[in-house]
């Protein structure tokens, strides 16, 4: 039992947009790093990823006992690794930073995962993957159709609490309504609000179709925006917070995953 | 008697003048940023080419998303009533009319008379319209109109593109690009998603003998010729499948101007 905990694990979270990596010494974080991915060379770009957290962590590569991957880009991933399933790793991860939530949400950039959980462990899961327009995609097309990057479509959204409706579904629908209602008398403020309560309100759904249950943590690139944290906030109704480090739950419980 | 329909659909609009027995004149014109300025162009186009005046046509009947915009028509007809009645003008055995738009994509199960008896839509998601055609045309370099052929004609047979969604599609077929796919074979595979989309669509309603397409997508080979391997049935297609709804409205309109005239 004491030599199991003293393992130095690395879970390697190999998303649509980026490459988390998180270390594990039993269960203490030791280090992390979040590099920039996109298509190419995600073997390389992971490699760098764990070179920056042994730095940070003080110890080489050669210490670590076991890497686990996960993630949309993990078969990409051409190291010595072991597979691991998000669900499980979320799961893990969203034990390690809230113990307490029984409901949990990753909304990434290509896809968003709801799931009922306790003690580290998946009860009823859901994906939404098929579609852009439950993910950080959505959000990604409005704010390259209004001119601006998220974090000045989430200030701007911010800003108000009035809202015009983006009645699309279809990310693509849902660009040229968006140029419609700029073109329209609609305030580039409302816009941004309305776009942030259809993502939250798919979102939701996804939450009910696994059981609301207090307390929600929400993890993933996504969830730090502020507005969409308070569009979910108002829908359901109960506490929804976001993880201290919500981009690296899915890598720390990948790393925690092979303790 | 002369009658006109117009159908003005999300990317383009169309016309017909159509006497007793047959079109006379049709026009097709982009829809644009305003539905009401394109039904005016398309109107004048098609009374140019018929020869005639507004004031000569007995009735005009509007259909298509943006049917209430059409201050000159006396009655407005869903779309989806429209080419069911158009599909029936031009193949009367048509049990199965299967409509795919520029934003759109409809099945459509209609009896001898050509009236709706079911209907299946999608109009939520992009996938299996035109407007997944165009943005796969966009970041492929090939032509619309080469879609078609091309993704019928593979080198190394077709590479599988994971998602149907327009969006993730993007990402799907540059990857493949990147990794030295063939164009070909690329179109195969990202024609025969958004087929498989298509179908479930037709199972909803049940597919039954005899099958017609209609719509700009009617135009596509590639997607023709699967849909046709998939369901098993040899598709009808007009001279010009995207006139079919226009065509169906001046049948509406039509009954109309016979019932006034009674």
């Amino acid at each position: 039992m004491v030599t199991d905990d003293v393992l130095l694990t690395a879970g390697i979270d190999a998303g649509a947009s980026r490459i988390k990596v998180a270390l594990f010494k039993g269960r203490r974080l030791l280090g992390h790093a979040v590099l920039e991915g996109g298509a190419e060379n995600i073997t390389e770009i992971s490699k760098r990823a764990l070179a920056d957290t042994c730095r940070i962590a003080g110890i080489t590569l050669e210490d670590i006992c076991k890497i686990a991957v996960t993630g949309m880009a993990y078969k990409y991933v051409h190291l010595e690794v072991e597979h691991i399933n998000e669900s499980t790793c979320l799961a893990r991860g969203i034990d390690f930073f809230m113990p307490e939530a029984r409901t949990a949400i990753d909304v990434g950039a290509q896809k968003s995962l709801a799931m009922k959980c306790k003690g580290g462990v998946p009860l009823k899961i859901r994906y939404s993957e098929k579609c852009a327009s439950g993910s950080g995609r959505f959000l990604d097309v409005v704010a390259a159709t209004m001119a601006m990057d998220k974090a000045e479509l989430s200030r701007l959204g911010l800003s108000t609490q009035d809202f015009v409706e983006v009645q699309s579904t279809c990310t693509i629908f849902a660009e040229s309504e968006i140029i419609t209602l700029i073109h329209s008398d609609a305030k580039p403020a409302e816009i941004a609000r309305g776009a942030y309560r259809a993502l939250a309100r798919r979102l939701y759904g996804l939450l009910l179709q696994v059981g609301l249950e207090d307390v929600v943590c929400v993890a993933g690139g996504v969830s730090a925006d502020a507005c969409l944290l308070d569009e979910l906030t108002k829908l359901a109704g109960c506490e929804i917070k976001t993880a201290r480090q919500s981009d690296i739950v899915m890598a720390c419980g990948a790393a925690l995953a092979v303790q | 008697m002369l009658l006109a329909g117009i159908d003005i659909g999300s990317s383009s609009t169309k016309a017909v003048v159509m006497n007793d027995r047959s079109v006379v004149a049709s026009g097709i014109m982009l829809t644009g940023a305003s539905g009401t300025v394109a039904a005016s162009s398309v109107m004048d186009l098609v009374l140019a080419q018929s020869g005639a005046a507004m004031g000569d046509l007995a009735c005009i009947v509007s259909t298509g998303y943006g049917r209430v915009n059409v201050p000159f028509a006396q009655k407005n007809v869903t779309e989806i009533s429209c080419h069911a009645r158009g599909v029936n003008w031009y193949f009367p055995g048509v049990r199965t009319v299967l409509d795919m738009g520029g934003q759109d994509c409809k099945a459509i199960k209609c009896d001898e008379g050509g009236r709706v008896v079911k209907f299946a839509l999608n109009d939520k998601c992009a996938a299996g319209t035109g407007r997944y055609l165009e943005r796969l045309s966009k970041y492929t370099g090939v032509p619309l109109g080469e879609i078609g052929p091309r993704s019928l004609q593979p080198v190394n047979g077709p590479v599988s593109v994971d998602s149907f969604c327009a969006v993730f599609a993007e990402n799907d077929v540059l990857l493949r690009i990147r990794e030295g796919y063939q164009i070909n074979d690329i179109l195969a595979g990202a024609v025969d998603a958004i087929v498989e989309r298509i179908v479930t669509i037709i199972q909803r309603i049940g597919a039954e003998e005899e099958l017609a397409i209609s719509g700009g997508i009617a135009k596509n080979t590639g997607v023709v010729s699967r849909v046709e391997k998939r369901l098993g049935m040899r598709a009808l297609i007009a001279d010009e499948p995207q006139i079919i709804g226009a065509v169906g409205a001046a049948l509406f309109a039509r009954d109309l101007a016979l019932k006034s005239a009674k």
